[in-house]
């Protein structure tokens, strides 16, 4: 892509001729993109948000009209995400209509479909909120991108097997994920998925293979592991004293390492139980200030081992919403195992299941 | 008052050295020990301490037949032990359990066919059992001493590291802790302690110092450094109060220690079953209802 003034064209995609989405204001085009799928949308969500982090005055789009190939669902969502009043395209899908209708975007298409034949668009099919299909949407083209660009891998576990005792729990892992992306690994009791976590971890060695974490360094650990832990409830340790092992190796002032404290039980919203004993917290409180303890150690990637094992359901969704929250953020990489997967359910995570020694991509939790 | 005199003129004893020396060391080993003793109950290191005990009892077995030190050749033994599990857990497993079963056999049966083969006498060998703190030499006490000073320093120094450790080894080992380190060091300070108590009070009573401070605080404590706070005062008062009570009883030093420190366990125990009790009762319902009604009454 090329950058001139404040216009932004790219150049191939209109000498092509293949040009799927234009953004154009009074005529003169401001964006436009060739890509396949979502990914022009996404890249303009991220033209718009670069130009106002470069200083340039908040560009409204309100007067802009935009030309999109194909409109579902999931494009309209991201369309009113970005402000837009006026779309123009080929095809649009009846799922669409009602959203831009509520949004009060005009639109004007060549031919109206049932339904687009896509993923994305069946995923969508019942969100109303810009943000969290905004959410989902990137989480799936990060995916994308991490199956198809190893350097975008936040974690790569390549030909893996883990020998348990004389039993093979899992033979050649393949694994790529990417960063800020949410996987979801189920699988039945004893299947491999703690082990597999522990490998990564690097607490367990695989019987083969390898497993690189990016910006990983011995020193500075960035994978904050949440397991079902094994305090019990008569050892007196106090939740701020857990959160403050996140920062037990951090080489810094100790001013420094109580912001960091505070500031993650904060944004973990576990504060109000600072001095209270870890042990008689709930499933759901132990949760946080453990998620809390990763935060303060500056976790890049959230490891997590059955967390919603001992929450109700109302817990399990807290727990997955401020997971979402986190990665989305901050942009922090989660690997979740669970055997549960009807908790999981609808979270639109990426997911691999565990099964016979071996992992079966599925597709994204629903 | 004359009572009061007579149990005043008891703890002349005081005046000679070895008593004096025994009575300083015993009361360091209170602040201090009980610290080793929050690792062995937290990582569940009973089995593993029966195996440093019988260690350092065949130490003490060697040292006696040979003539030398039995606290210099107790502590080598335990550390010997501790390096050999944790080169076999590096190499072969993670979970020590079977290993110390083995060395707490081995050691034991090897410490009985020492005495009797070298014909050790049966009042040496009770010392092992029993423990004399009126037999410290100058040595001893300085190494008890520096020893101590040791234990405290880690504790206060690594505490962040501990108590990664003490929470959750993987957890440790994801925030970057060398938790294969931290905890060898704890295993072998744990091993040098017992090694030091033993010689104190005994193989059979050093609990009282070792255990039963660390238990009262995890009891009274809500935080992991009340814990150690916890156990250091309370096993100052046990080693104190068994030293007292130990010279009014006219009692050997060890039994006095234990007794009181089982006393004193017993009556934390109650009284922290009774505030127990009490915040029950002052959640229940039928309390709540009642509150209500007799402010209800009022109005």
């Amino acid at each position: 892509m090329r950058f001139g003034g404040d216009e932004q064209t790219n150049d191939g995609a209109l000498a092509n001729g293949a040009v799927v989405l234009r953004l154009s204001r009074n005529g003169v085009d401001l964006f436009s993109s060739a890509r396949p799928w979502l990914h022009p949308l996404l890249d303009l969500s991220r033209f718009l948000a670069a130009r106002e982090e470069g200083g340039a005055r908040r560009e409204s789009v309100a007067d802009c009209e935009l030309y999109d190939k194909i409109i579902g669902r999931a494009a309209a969502l991201l369309i009113v995400r970005l402000g837009i009043r006026s779309v123009q395209t080929e095809i649009l899908s009846r799922r669409a209509m009602p959203v831009l209708d509520a949004h009060a975007v005009a639109w004007r298409a060549t031919t109206v479909v049932d339904r687009i034949d896509c993923r994305t668009e069946d995923l969508l099919a019942d969100v109303v909120d810009p943000n969290a299909a905004y959410r989902l949407v990137s989480a799936r083209a990060r995916a994308a991108l991490a199956q198809s660009d190893p350097a975008s891998c936040a974690l790569h576990v390549e030909n893996v097997s883990i020998v348990r005792g004389e039993r093979t729990v899992l033979r050649d892992v393949h694994l790529r994920v990417g960063r800020g992306e949410k996987l979801l690994i189920t699988g039945a009791n004893g299947a491999g998925k703690t082990s597999l976590l522990k490998v990564i971890l690097g607490t367990v060695a695989p019987a083969a293979g390898t497993v690189h974490v990016t910006g990983q360094d011995e020193r500075a650990a960035r994978i904050g592991y949440v397991n079902q832990e094994s305090v019990p409830v008569t050892f007196p340790i106090s939740a701020r004293e857990v959160v403050a092992i996140g920062v037990a190796a951090v080489r810094t002032s100790r001013r420094e390492k109580r912001r960091r404290i505070t500031e993650a039980m904060h944004s973990t919203r576990c504060a109000v139980l600072v001095d209270r004993m870890y042990g008689t917290l709930s499933g759901g409180e132990k949760q946080r200030v453990a998620i809390a303890r990763c935060l303060a150690q500056g976790a890049r990637m959230l490891l997590l081992d059955e967390p919603t094992a001992s929450l109700d359901a109302e817990g399990k969704r807290d727990l997955v919403a401020l997971v979402e929250r986190l990665a989305d953020e901050q942009e922090i990489t989660v690997v979740m195992v669970t055997h549960e997967f009807d908790a999981m359910d609808r979270t639109g995570w990426r997911h691999v299941a565990i099964a016979d020694g071996s992992l079966h991509p599925l597709e994204a939790a629903r | 008052m004359m009572q009061l005199f007579a149990w005043l003129d008891a703890f002349h004893v005081l005046r000679y050295a070895p008593v004096w020396r025994g009575f300083l060391v015993l009361l360091l080993s209170g602040a201090v020990f009980p610290l080793v003793g929050v690792f062995v109950l937290r990582l569940n290191l009973i089995t593993l301490r029966f195996a440093l005990m019988h260690a350092s009892l065949l130490g003490s077995a060697v040292a006696l037949a040979a003539g030398v030190n039995p606290l210099l050749v107790g502590m080598a033994a335990n550390s010997a032990l501790v390096v050999a599990i944790a080169r076999i857990r590096g190499s072969a497993v993670r979970d020590v359990g079977f290993i110390t079963t083995f060395f707490m056999v081995l050691t034991i049966g090897l410490a009985f066919a020492v005495i009797y083969r070298f014909n050790v006498s049966t009042n040496d060998s009770l010392q092992i059992l029993w423990g004399n703190i009126y037999a410290m030499t100058p040595l001893d006490a300085r190494l008890t001493v520096a020893f101590g000073a040791v234990v405290a320093g880690f504790v206060v120094l690594r505490f962040p590291a501990i108590a990664a450790v003490l929470f959750d080894r993987d957890v440790a080992t994801s925030v970057g802790v060398r938790e294969s380190l931290v905890y060898t060091t704890i295993v072998l300070l744990v091993g040098l302690t017992i090694s030091f108590v033993m010689r104190l009070i005994g193989a059979l009573l050093l609990d009282a110092i070792l255990i039963l401070p660390a238990l009262m605080a995890v009891s009274c404590a809500r935080s992991l450094r009340g814990t150690f706070i916890w156990a250091s005062v309370l096993g100052t008062i046990v080693a104190l109060g068994g030293f007292a009570f130990a010279i009014l009883a006219d009692l050997p030093v060890s039994s006095g220690v234990t007794i009181f420190g089982a006393l004193l366990y017993l009556i934390i125990h109650l009284l922290m079953r009774k505030r127990s009790r009490t915040a029950v009762r002052a959640l229940s319902p039928s309390n709540t209802l009642a509150t209500h009604t007799q402010e209800g009454e009022k109005q």
